[in-house]
């Protein structure tokens, strides 16, 4: 007993119990100490994840109000449209004043003889014949250069004095029986009170004691040939003419000797009141931009074209300009490097004279079609759906005012004229087919459990898009690094959200799948998602507008395959 | 955070399995795994550390949550590397976690007259948590179809901590059969949550979590706060003990005389239970839905942190306790342990082997073994055994040595639980399981064993002789010992046995003369 003890002493037992407490077998593969790779797998095989709904976007909602305070507006009938501030213009004329012109009275005089007998005739009844004329000589000159043709002058207080005396004549003049007529010439418009329908005077008795004497207001000179102004003079003549007899019934009134009569002709105070003609008035030409300063940017890029199916310009010009005037207008988009003169076009609008006195408003519509122009425009062809094709930051627009050489017209010496333009463009949110309009967006910030670990993986953005929009929309998703530059990934291609209307919402499936097969993901970080997105219109889309009801919504999911890898270090 | 808890978390088993030191004849408190049981001492516990015993057991091990990967690390078992397959073929249907800790604070034990008794007063606690193989299989797998969908039910976690004052019995009837019985008075605190039920669903079109829990303390808040708006606030010293109980063991242990050296034992233990008035109760039921079906109204003006918090409260809002009332009294049942085993003694009972199954019945679980125990005797003052847990939840070797000179103190040392495989660090790998138990105790009174070798005709309540070790009848007599009944041949055969001992003493020190023994 005592030796078992001794071969068994106390403490070779306990290192035997902690030989073999310690003699289990140490894996050292589990060795804490290497370190513990907190990588953790969250999701699963793949992690499904309901994102949700989208708020309804709009085109406000999207751009924001301070964008439809901008440029772009809502129009009466709901449709979004593209409205620059309008612009008012005025034109004051004052064509011509009567100090223009320098005129010099005409006073013509002649002279014939009564004989004192007459060949067959008793002299107690005898009748003498009267035939003469006066030709008065017309020269104006120092004309404006502006006046191109003359045709008519308008008086006011300017007469025309003729004047038929009898020199030495028989103390009673009534034994003497006038009978003969003055001819006042045809482009002289006297009242017609005082003359015959031919223009004539009948002269039956004399009104003075030495013959007769008549002052006849001339109203309007009419010259209907060559009224063309040379080297700024006109030359014309009138001949005022005399014909018929004077009578002697007297049988004791003797005629001893000839008698001399003294004819004049006189156009006093030429004092125009207006001319007729043709003129070219020198007016000023007006400028005129309107800006799209503020408009999306996606409107602006430089492979977008804007195949706008219905823009117009609204002018509206208010005159009171009695004479007819052409307008000429340059229209002439305008970028940041200058003017796109490819783009330009020139429209002439002929505005008519209005009466007298009065005040009207002419309403014009420039476009392409009179599809959407209201009744009282009037329809100017315009290709401003050229001239916006890529949206331009300006477009300018030159007024040149002219009045119409094509015929005489009138114009009052002294009268200013006014003529106010307002002209508003107007491009409806309507695209043809031509339409394709790129835009994107980059969303960053994105978790570091979605964005920076999906190497390898793979993970799909998917859901329905419920589409007001009358346009149809191709997007992607595509990755990028932190230096914004496209990561190579695998994605899924160009997905279609398909055009809906107003009253029918059109629902799409959409697919966003972003693959990393190859690994890139583990060199190059994810960094941020860029949204690539055009619009589209095709044959059945076309010419629908985009209205304020115009929207869509979206119901998303996520599919993360090989669910997210995180490191929980 | 499972898997911390297992890994580093100290938690205790409230009910101690028997193991390793079921036939140590020098371990004092052998009564508490059969109250038939004596010990080789009177003895008197060191206030404290008489007795005590910390544990851990666990169906999951290290291995099961850590692996090895390619880039030579450990990774966890949400690693993109480990698949769902290779992680969930170790986890079983429910997967148990008990914890606890057993400490003597009173103890003694006496024999008297023709008994053995024992007093003992306690502290007890410990937590069992029972997470179902569904919870697992949600966290790893998650979402392998749209939808995928879990019904994860029985997730349960308990506490109890009592103190015990105990008083045990033991006495032979025959010269066969020993029986013993220990009363026990409790007085104790409890907790319980029961997850009853948490559907979950995940899909594209929406994520739905659907519960259902109850939560229970059995114990008078002294104090209460109403401060997190979600779970109750209170703190384990607001918690007053408010169930009082009792609990009996019951134990026999047979030795045939046609087979000396044959020994077989029955015991149940704990049998009993706490009762809690309405008034020393508090009840909270949490139940609810969450359906998240995406965010709403995703836009640019969109605060997703907003949403997300609004996410994270209405989660929250499904653990919400809300207090609902305590309509009667309840009763617990103090977890009760089945102990049987089997001994035999050989080589005049220098080694003995003994086969021992304990199963002890949780309130999540039951939790069953089958130790191979092998004992070894070298020496009166020592006995050291091995165990080997082949059945059951924990596989691995025990160990228990127990030092007893004749002069100074009885030391104890055992571990139920030597893992076969651990890592570096001495984490096991397979099943953690973690025992230590260390008794110190002042012996009373002389080794019975020792005593009765002197005397092999007479009575002898310990089973082991090493003087006559094969003829030892054990034989019954009913006025044969007594802790003070002694008559004079037997202090006289007492002196010859201590002069023999000094003997033995000064031979197995020999080269050692700063060792008192």
């Amino acid at each position: 007993m005592n030796n078992f003890g001794n071969r068994f002493p106390l403490w070779g037992i306990i290192v035997l119990l902690l030989l073999t407490t310690f003699s289990s077998c140490v894996k050292d593969s589990y060795d804490l100490g290497k370190g513990i790779d907190m990588t953790l797998q969250l999701g699963g095989d793949s992690l499904y994840l309901p994102l949700g709904s989208t708020e309804t976007f709009t085109l406000q909602s999207l751009l924001g109000e301070d964008m439809l305070n901008g440029v772009l507006k809502v129009n009466g009938q709901g449709v979004y449209v593209l409205a620059p501030e309008g612009q008012e213009t005025s034109l004051a004329m004052h064509p011509l004043d009567a100090d223009d012109f320098s005129i010099d009275n005409v006073a013509v005089d002649t002279f014939f003889v009564l004989p004192a007998e007459m060949p067959g005739q008793q002299k107690v009844a005898m009748r003498c014949p009267i035939e003469n004329e006066i030709r008065l000589d017309f020269h104006f000159d120092n004309i404006p250069e502006s006046i191109l043709a003359l045709e008519e002058f308008t008086f006011s207080h300017t007469t025309l004095n003729i004047s038929f005396l009898i020199a030495d004549g028989p103390e009673d003049i009534s034994s003497m029986k006038p009978d003969f007529h003055i001819l006042i010439p045809d482009e002289f418009v006297v009242d017609a009170a005082q003359v015959d329908d031919r223009n004539r005077i009948h002269v039956t008795e004399f009104n003075q004691p030495s013959g007769y004497v008549a002052s006849l207001p001339l109203k309007r000179i009419i010259r209907e040939e060559t009224p063309e102004v040379a080297d700024r003079c006109i030359d014309f003549f009138s001949t005022v003419r005399f014909e018929g007899y004077i009578g002697v019934e007297s049988v004791d009134m003797t005629i001893h000797e000839n008698l001399q009569v003294t004819v004049r002709c006189e156009v006093d105070r030429i004092e125009p009141l207006s001319i007729s003609g043709k003129f070219n008035l020198d007016v000023e030409p007006q400028e005129m931009e309107f800006a799209f300063g503020m408009v999306p940017e996606a409107l602006k890029g430089s492979d977008v074209v804007l195949d706008f199916a219905d823009p117009h310009i609204h002018l509206q010009l208010e005159t009171d300009v009695d004479i007819a005037l052409n307008a000429r207008l340059d229209i002439r988009p305008l970028s940041a490097t200058g003017e796109i003169s490819e783009l330009r076009q020139v429209l002439d609008i002929e505005i008519p004279a209005v009466s007298d006195g009065t005040s009207e408003k002419l309403n014009y519509w420039l476009a392409g079609s009179t599809q959407s122009m209201p009744e009282g425009y009037i329809f100017i062809p315009t290709d401003l759906a050229g001239i916006i094709r890529q949206l331009p930051d300006k477009i300018g627009m030159q007024v040149y005012t002219s009045v119409d050489t094509g015929f005489m017209q009138t114009i009052h010496f002294g009268k200013d004229y006014s003529l106010q333009a307002d002209m508003r463009p107007e491009i409806p949110l309507i695209f043809g087919p031509d339409l394709s309009l790129s835009f994107c967006d980059t969303l960053t910030g994105l978790p570091d459990a979605l964005a920076g670990h999906l190497a390898g993986n793979s993970f799909c953005i998917y859901g329905d898009v419920y589409s007001k929009f009358p346009l149809d929309f191709y997007m992607q998703l595509e990755a990028l690094d932190e230096k914004a530059e496209l990561i190579p990934l695998s994605v899924s291609p160009l997905q279609r959200v398909a055009a809906g209307r107003d009253e029918q919402e059109k629902v799409s499936h959409v697919e966003f799948q972003l693959a990393d097969p190859e690994r890139v993901l583990d060199t190059r970080k994810f960094s941020a998602l860029r949204i690539s997105c055009r619009a589209a219109s095709d044959a059945a889309s076309a010419g629908v507008p985009v209205t304020e009801a115009a929207s869509f919504r979206a119901v998303l999911k996520l599919k993360v395959s090989g669910g997210l890898i995180v490191e929980a270090n | 955070m499972i898997l911390f808890f297992l890994l580093e978390g100290s938690s205790f088993t409230l009910n101690r399995a028997a193991g390793v030191e079921y036939f140590q004849p020098g371990y004092a408190y052998r009564h508490r795994f059969n109250p038939a049981f004596v010990p080789q001492w009177g003895y008197m516990g060191m206030p404290g550390i008489g007795n005590l015993n910390v544990s851990m057991a666990s169906t999951m091990g290290l291995s099961d949550f850590l692996y090895p990967l390619e880039n030579g690390k450990l990774g966890t078992f949400m690693h993109p590397e480990v698949s769902a397959d290779a992680f969930l073929k170790n986890i079983r249907k429910k997967n148990n976690l008990s914890v606890g800790f057993d400490i003597d604070v009173l103890s003694a034990g006496w024999f008297w007259g023709r008994a053995f008794w024992s007093f003992d007063i306690s502290a007890k606690g410990g937590m069992q948590m029972s997470i179902p193989y569904g919870l697992f299989e949600f966290v790893k797998k998650e979402m392998t179809a749209n939808p995928s969908r879990y019904h994860i039910k029985d997730l349960r976690v308990d506490a109890l901590a009592y103190m015990e004052v105990a008083l045990g019995h033991s006495r032979s009837l025959n010269e066969e059969i020993t029986v013993g019985g220990k009363l026990k008075f409790l007085v104790g605190t409890q907790m319980e949550m029961r997850v009853n039920r948490m559907d979950i669903s995940l899909g594209d079109e929406a994520w739905t979590v659907s519960s259902d829990a109850d939560f229970r303390v059995f114990g008078r808040l002294v104090e209460t706060s109403a401060n997190d708006a979600y779970f109750p606030d209170f703190r384990i010293g607001d918690v007053a003990p408010s169930g009082y109980g009792i609990a009996f063991d019951l134990g026999m242990e047979y030795k045939p005389l046609f087979l000396p050296g044959l020994r077989f034992s029955a015991a149940v233990t704990d049998l009993g239970f706490l009762y809690y008035g309405k008034n020393g109760m508090k009840a909270y039921k949490a139940a609810g839905n969450v359906l998240f079906d995406g965010f709403e109204q995703i836009g640019m003006d969109m605060d997703l942190q907003e949403e997300v918090n609004g996410l994270v409260e209405d989660m929250k809002s499904m653990l919400a306790w809300e207090e609902i009332p305590v309509l009667k009294e309840m009763v617990r049942m103090v977890n009760p342990t089945l102990n049987f085993g089997v001994e035999y003694g050989f080589w005049g009972n220098r080694f003995s082997l003994g086969l021992l199954n304990t199963t002890t019945f949780y309130p999540s679980h039951v939790q069953s073994e089958l130790s191979l125990i092998a004992n070894i005797h070298p020496a009166r003052w020592f006995s050291l055994s091995f165990s080997y847990a082949f059945i059951g939840h924990r596989e691995g070797f025990g160990w228990a040595f127990n030092i007893t000179p004749k002069w100074g103190l009885n030391l104890f040392v055992a571990s139920n639980y030597t893992p076969l495989q651990v890592n570096p660090q001495w984490i096991p790998l397979k099943r953690a399981h973690a025992h230590v138990q260390v008794g110190l105790t002042i012996p009373l009174g002389n080794n019975r064993a020792y005593l009765y070798d002197k005397e092999p005709d007479d009575v002898n309540a310990f089973p082991y002789s090493f003087r006559y070790p094969d003829d030892h009848k054990n034989r019954y007599e009913p006025y044969g010992y007594g802790g003070s009944g002694w008559n004079e041949e037997e202090v006289e055969v007492e002196e010859e046995v201590e002069e023999e001992e000094e003997e033995e003493s000064a031979d197995s020190t020999e080269g050692n003369p700063s060792n008192p023994q």
